[in-house]
């Protein structure tokens, strides 16, 4: 029991009652109390409005006329009073009615002794708080059940209506006319049995189970529920009740469906992005062909006239001994100028004119062609490694063709690399310090972009094989030669150098000129401090 | 006596070596012509003092020195500058082979030609 002293008010109409209380108060030391009395319900009610009390200690004459009133009175004003009854009279039956009535303890006149009047004490008082903690959770689970939006439904064993809360008043209406009402009723006919065998199932087992289901609204509107119930049980522990919590899904239902019919959208419109995207890489692709074609034709053309000069050899030479061969002599010449009428038709659709040169963003440039060879790089699971260094000074080029050069020397890498290799491409600005060895044409003012492969080492004895002094590692490149790209870069004011390592792989280097900086000497490093 | 006809000299300039090769072959067995191949621009200008050609066959783009240049020096030289220069390239557009255009005022004969062509310039500009 609490230390601190017990506020106990006595209402008792005969002072020798109510001394005679007092007196057995006084005996119970473990029970400390501070003791007021007043003699009439009246007084009391004064009292109680003025000060605290912790116990109302009411002596009653049993057979007077509107004794419960009296506590009933008490009960109503001050629910949070507990209320000990000292009847004269202390019969089973009448102290049942105080106790309905709201008394926690009933004792008798003639029970007024110190142990009985303490237990008598501490019962009203346990009771109370006891009583008071149910109210309260029965109140906390009115104000949710009031409250929320899903829908609460006690059930009896046949699935009638026994309580439902106020949502489902937005479903069907005054909740008086529910009440007692088959709660299968409204369940969409093919959902009915399923959801009437889930019930006998938990009344079975006790064991609530989660269901969905349509429901149809009195005016036919189908909406979709989610529900879940549980059961309570009578005295004899059998299950007897059905408590079923359930939540309107149709909100829910139209927003995922939504939701997929959106994100359905997104994959299609990701995917006509992607397809735009190809495209337009392709596209890329497609026109580097002009701007090599130019540079190409002389390569073609000097390859046509090898031939058709061989062939005019060999058929003045065979023409006297051999029919036969001169005639298959004449149909390769044929065929060889016909060649040439195909490249000038080429020639033709690929007509490109001068140089457009202005000043760009070059690491912007690099990561559009890198971007655009990835789908090659994948299909040869070739990782493109990008080393862009910040705060490059623009670059004075036709963008146009550079990037068309970038794509030619990266696919050319790509293609050059093992499977499973590394493709560089690196962009900085040139430092004359650099252990690299640069074309002396190349000075402060430049900006270089590297494109390293990973391609094998040429077989030994095959490096500087070639007449024309390219390397081995050239010998691997499809017919647009880096010739044919220098001979474009070099358009624009570019040059462009390769070189190969002692054991492994090619870099290609495109040396740009820089844009000159703002306020800074014509020949300022942007990365000069 | 000897009465063969002294031999007119070509100098053939063109970085494709087969094209060089088969040119010295064809025009050597048709005539009395010597021809000397050269494939840079630089190596051309050298050969010219040397061999005094009658007759340079340039082609215009070439690594290094292109034939332009070549032929800009060649123009300069007061011992080189009245000698006939031709150029033969595939970088004209919108002519035919064989076709005979003006460039830098020179003559240029547009590739790929046959033999026939080759020969009937050197018939024109040597009169041979």
């Amino acid at each position: 029991m609490a230390d601190t002293p017990i506020q106990l008010l006595i209402l008792e109409a005969s002072p020798q009652e109510a001394e005679r209380v007092h007196s057995v108060l006084a005996c119970l030391p473990d029970l400390p109390c501070e003791v007021q009395r007043v003699a009439d319900a009246d007084a009391a009610e004064a009292h109680l409005q003025a000060q605290r009390a912790s116990l109302l200690l009411v002596g009653l004459e049993t057979g007077r006329a509107g004794a419960e009133e009296v506590i009933l009175g008490f009960r109503e004003k001050h629910p949070w009073l507990p209320l000990l009854i000292v009847a004269s009279d202390r019969h089973p039956a009448a102290a049942e009615r105080l106790i309905r009535c709201g008394a926690q303890e009933v004792i008798g006149q003639d029970e007024l002794l110190p142990d009985l009047v303490s237990r008598a004490i501490r019962h009203a008082l346990a009771r109370h708080a006891t009583e008071l903690a149910r109210r309260t959770n029965e109140e906390l689970l009115r104000l949710v059940a009031d409250n929320t939006t899903d829908l609460i439904a006690v059930l009896d064993r046949e699935g009638r209506r026994l309580y439902n809360n106020p949502s489902y008043a937005r479903f069907f209406g005054n909740l008086e006319d529910l009440a007692g009402t088959d709660s299968f009723a409204e369940i969409h006919p093919e959902d009915r049995e399923r959801i009437r065998q889930v019930f006998r199932d938990t009344l079975a087992t006790g064991q609530g189970q989660r269901a969905e289901f349509r429901l149809v609204r009195p005016g036919g509107e189908v909406r979709r529920f989610e529900s879940v119930g549980s059961v309570t049980r009578d005295a004899a522990g059998r299950p007897d009740r059905v408590i079923v919590v359930s939540r309107d899904l149709t909100e829910k239902q139209h927003l995922l469906e939504g939701l997929g019919r959106n994100v359905a959208e997104l994959r299609v419109l990701h995917g006509e992005l992607e397809t735009a995207r190809r495209k337009v890489a392709e596209a890329d692709k497609m026109a580097a062909v002009t701007t090599f074609a130019g540079a190409l034709a002389h390569d073609v053309k000097d390859t046509l006239q090898t031939l058709l000069l061989g062939l005019d050899f060999l058929r003045a030479a065979s023409m006297a001994q051999d029919a036969g061969a001169a005639g298959v002599l004449e149909e390769m010449a044929t065929a060889t100028r016909k060649a040439d009428a195909a490249m000038r038709s080429l020639l033709e659709f690929a007509r490109f004119g001068p140089a457009t040169v202005a000043e760009h963003e070059l690491n912007g440039l690099v990561s559009q062609c890198a971007d655009t060879v990835l789908p090659e790089a994948n299909a040869r699971r070739i990782r493109v490694e990008r080393q862009l260094a910040p705060q490059l000074p623009r670059v004075r080029v036709d963008a146009t063709r550079l990037r068309h050069v970038l794509l030619k020397a990266l696919l050319d890498a790509i293609q050059l690399t093992t499977p499973g290799g590394q493709v560089k491409i690196k962009t900085c600005v040139h430092s004359p310090t650099a252990s690299t060895a640069l074309d002396p044409a190349a000075r402060s003012g430049t900006v270089l972009v590297e494109i390293e492969d990973a391609s094998p080492s040429p077989a030994p004895g095959k490096l500087g094989a070639s007449d024309r002094g390219r390397t081995a590692h050239l010998s691997h490149r499809s017919p647009v030669e880096l010739g044919t790209l220098r001979s474009v870069v070099e358009g624009f004011g570019a040059r462009l150098q390769e070189a190969r390592g002692p054991h492994r792989g090619g870099r290609v280097t495109l040396l740009l000129p820089a844009a000159p900086i703002p306020n800074q000497p014509p020949h300022h490093r942007a990365s000069d401090p | 006596m000897d009465t063969a006809e002294p031999k007119r000299r070509i100098l053939v300039v063109d970085d494709e070596i087969g094209i060089t090769r088969l040119l010295k072959l064809v025009i050597e067995r048709s005539g009395p012509y010597e021809v000397r191949t050269e494939h840079t621009g630089l190596m051309a200008l050298a050969a010219a003092r040397e061999f005094k050609p009658d007759l340079i066959l340039m082609d215009i783009l070439m690594p290094g020195m292109s034939g332009n240049e070549a032929a800009g020096e060649i123009r300069k030289d007061p011992d080189l500058q009245r000698i006939p220069l031709v150029f033969l390239t595939g970088a004209v557009r919108e002519t035919y082979p064989g076709a005979a255009v003006q460039l830098d005022g020179h003559r240029c004969l547009v590739k790929p030609l046959d033999s026939a062509a080759v020969l009937n310039l050197l018939r024109t500009v040597l009169g041979t």
